[in-house]
């Protein structure tokens, strides 16, 4: 992103990616927005799976209130865009990027293991997804 | 993607969003407010989807307490 530097920059790469989200002139993108609601549908709910495994009663609570509380976020922002999918419109993405980095920014700050790498590449992989069908 | 920052690109998206969502822009290129047409199965697939979303987000509420 280091080219995108000056206001002027900043505006023509707005209006592209606002012409990205939005679609081109005439073409309709459900096929492709249809399949990155369902590819980020099923990105999240591998990562809900993953916090449910490792988050058993009595065990990791804080830790596990944590991750739910940021997992039930990025549901509702995931919801939300299969939502305005949903009623034909093209749009909500910015929410999904900035909660679904949100939940990054947080599964980041856990410990070392596994568990947390496989997290941050299903957030990762519903974030590809997403800009895949705005593309 | 350890160079893309998600905050600023939605930064980004939200700015084209408000760009060409703005009815003035629609007025020139009407064309663009209708280019999402869904077929009745896509309709469905979606509808699951969003049914698992609420019976997730409710599990994870409870859980986080």
């Amino acid at each position: 992103m280091a080219i995108v530097r000056t206001p002027v920059q900043r505006i023509v790469l707005a209006v592209v990616l606002g012409i990205g989200t939005y679609g081109c002139a005439g073409k309709n993108v459900a096929p492709e927005l249809v399949a990155a609601e369902d590819a980020v549908h099923d990105a999240l709910a591998s990562a809900h799976d993953r916090v449910e495994a490792i988050c058993k009663p009595g065990q990791l609570v804080e830790t596990c209130k944590t991750l739910n509380a940021t997992i039930a976020q990025v549901l509702r922002a995931g919801r939300q865009f299969s939502l305005t999918v949903q009623s034909e419109r093209i749009g909500g993405l910015s929410v999904l990027v900035e909660d679904i980095g949100r939940a990054l920014a947080v599964i980041r700050e856990l410990p070392q293991s596994d568990t947390r790498e496989r997290l941050l590449a299903d957030l990762r992989r519903a974030l590809e997804s997403a800009f895949k069908g705005v593309q | 993607m350890p160079d893309i920052n998600p905050a600023q690109i939605a930064a980004w998206l939200k700015l084209g969003e408000a760009v060409i969502g703005s009815d003035l822009v629609k007025r020139f290129l009407p064309q663009i407010g209708d280019t999402l047409k869904l077929t009745d199965a896509q309709k469905a697939s979606i509808a699951a989807n969003i049914a698992d979303y609420d019976e997730r987000i409710a599990r994870a509420e409870n859980a986080s307490g």
